[in-house]
């Protein structure tokens, strides 16, 4: 079972980007700019991560990530220089840069994925808010 | 025949005529006097047939001194005494009295004797010294207000000036009369003489006066701000025969003048800088997401380098998203000048209001909020674009901030042309502003924001921009939502260079 990366951004580019930077066998990209679908998505079928740009059109990432389910963990990335969401990421990225961090991200998941076959991609532990990839 | 006057005839005219008769022994050195002046020193002629010792002790100490300095002047040979005297009257009373002499000579030609009489001149004096008060009173106001004066006669081309002339024009009065025009003209700053001698000029042909104000340049290089008043007073017939006015001292408030400019400036300018400030979060946005993209397409080159049409496609985006951060740093760049001066030039208003948008979309975009345009005219406006960029700017994002607890979220910029007028309205979305706020929208550090948020000078500051544009800020409230109207005059004053 592939690991599935959940982006939202309402940049068409910037989607379009992430998509064919980290789409391959064993990572399934969905890229959404609007929200409700990103939301409903994630609702319907829980990605493994879901990575929220800050400013959206409708609402901002921040309000994005409470409508999601709480289980799945969240990446926050933002253009502006100061965000304080009131949601617990498990990160913060700034853009630009922040491609490396995500690649980081799928990378470390995948090899927790192969190393225990079979069971729950992501930890259901709840960390705290800013860390970057769970323990 | 000649009528002659006898003595008592003479005596009754010199009674009627106020005036004392006197005799003065030379030899003898005895003074007689007549009835008439007996009278005068308020006397008996029984109790003094010898007079000079009462006289003395009726006259002052320095009038006593002034009429033997005369009396010394005739022993040496001069053919009139003239003296005036305060004395002191028996009644306590004090008047003055010019005394008047002719010296009569013996047959050897040696001053026998002095005929004299007496002018009551008390009157003449009080009004000299009233004179003399007045004058003194005068100069002290003018050098208290630091206001000189002059008169120039032009029929007899006679200058005059008041002491405090003197002193603003640093000329001394010792200076002869002849020489004063020409020192005068020495003082006038060189780049304001022409004006000064055209005003001059017309008020003597035409009699128009005129209020100037010029510069004096002084010995030292220093510099003199100066006001000149120039008024004309005509003969019977209608034309000028005086020249006349005031010269007003006013350097130091010449100097407060430019320093409150200054300040003005540079207020106008930390208000440019601070708005720009508050937009930094929502313009670095917008430089970071193409930033991203130009990231991402790289990071896509160089992992597919291999695929000619890969390359091809990354460039272009790459491309656009440049010309994305080219474009909102060009409107930085729109919004900056190394100076604080004001450049008036004409300018279409359209063209700055887009320089405006492009600052102000990022932070609209960052709070959800949309803003809408309605241009129905392009007019010109002789401007200062910065500073109009500025008044809206500050609108703009006013407003964005009074519609973040909406429902609905918006902001329009409407332009149209009014009878003559260019309107420039901004309306939102917002509740409106209470009875309350509205009469302190324009007072300096007013604010309904949080301290941090804003300063309270926004609206003052803008307000400032547009009385110096001869243009107008005011809500109007005859629309359902919050509308801020700015009104330039129209006509060629507005729109034509």
């Amino acid at each position: 079972m592939a690991f599935k990366v959940l982006y939202l951004d309402d940049e068409p580019v910037l989607c379009e980007l992430f998509a064919e930077l980290f789409s391959s066998a064993e990572v399934e990209v969905n890229v959404y700019t609007d929200a409700r679908k990103a939301i409903d998505a994630a609702r319907t079928s829980p990605p493994d991560i879901a990575v929220l740009d800050y400013r959206l059109e409708e609402m901002n990432g921040d309000r994005v990530a409470q409508l999601m389910p709480a289980r799945i963990p969240k990446y926050l990335v933002t253009g502006d220089i100061l965000v304080s969401p009131e949601y617990p990421f498990r990160g913060i990225f700034s853009k630009p840069g922040h491609l490396r961090e995500i690649e980081n991200l799928i990378e470390e998941g995948l090899k927790r994925k192969s190393a225990a076959p079979g069971t729950e991609s992501s930890p259901n532990l709840q960390t705290t808010p800013g860390l970057g990839s769970p323990a | 025949m000649i009528p002659q006057i006898s003595s008592q005839e003479f005596r009754e005219l010199a009674e009627l005529l106020d005036i004392g008769l006197w005799k003065y022994n030379l030899v003898e050195r005895r003074l007689e006097w007549d009835t008439s002046i007996y009278k005068r020193y308020e006397v008996d002629p029984t109790a003094f047939p010898s007079p000079g010792d009462f006289w003395r002790m009726c006259l002052t100490q320095e009038s006593l001194a002034r009429a033997e300095r005369e009396m010394a002047r005739v022993y040496a040979g001069a053919l009139e005494y003239e003296a005036t005297y305060e004395i002191r009257l028996p009644s306590g009373q004090i008047r003055h009295v010019l005394a008047r002499a002719t010296v009569i000579r013996d047959d050897k030609n040696r001053p026998s004797h002095m005929y004299g009489l007496n002018l009551d001149v008390t009157e003449h004096t009080r009004i000299e010294q009233e004179n003399a008060k007045v004058v003194a009173q005068m100069q002290e106001a003018q050098a208290i207000a630091r206001v000189g004066s002059w008169t120039f006669d032009l029929a007899t081309q006679e200058l005059a000036w008041s002491n405090e002339l003197h002193k603003i024009y640093e000329i001394s009065e010792e200076e002869p009369k002849t020489k004063l025009y020409q020192l005068y003209r020495s003082r006038v700053h060189p780049e304001d003489q022409a004006r000064l001698d055209e005003c001059v000029r017309r008020a003597t042909e035409t009699g128009e006066g005129y209020v100037l104000d010029y510069r004096l340049t002084l010995g030292d290089g220093r510099i003199k701000h100066v006001q000149g008043i120039g008024r004309v007073t005509f003969d019977e017939n209608g034309k000028p025969a005086r020249l006349g006015g005031t010269c007003r001292d006013r350097t130091q408030e010449a100097e407060l003048q430019q320093l409150l400019d200054l300040e003005r400036a540079k207020s106008v300018q930390r208000a440019r800088m601070s708005s720009l400030g508050e937009l930094s979060a929502g313009i670095a946005h917008e430089i970071n997401n193409p930033l991203a993209v130009i990231d991402g397409s790289v990071e896509l080159l160089l992992r597919r380098s291999g695929d000619a049409r890969n390359v091809e496609e990354r460039a272009e985006t790459i491309r656009g998203a440049s010309q994305r951060i080219a474009k909102i740093v060009r409107g930085l760049k729109s919004f900056s000048r190394p100076h604080d001066e004001t450049v008036f030039a004409s300018h279409a208003l359209t063209a700055i209001l887009q320089d405006a948008l492009v600052l102000v979309e990022p932070k609209a975009k960052g709070r959800n909020t949309r803003i809408l345009t309605d241009v129905k005219s392009d007019p010109r406006l002789y401007c200062d674009r910065l500073q109009v960029q500025q008044v809206l700017i500050n609108l703009i994002s006013n407003s964005i901030d009074a519609v973040q607890d909406r429902a609905e979220k918006w902001v329009k910029v409407a332009i149209s042309d009014e009878s003559g007028a260019t309107v420039v309205r901004v309306i939102d979305s917002g509740p409106g502003i209470s009875a309350e706020v509205r009469g302190k929208l324009f007072t300096p550090f007013f604010s309904t924001k949080r301290i941090d948020e804003g300063s309270g000078l926004g609206l003052t500051i803008s307000k400032g921009i547009l009385d110096a544009h001869g243009a107008t800020i005011g809500l109007n409230t005859s629309f359902n939502y919050t509308c801020f109207e700015v009104r330039f005059r129209g006509g060629a004053a507005s729109h034509g260079v």
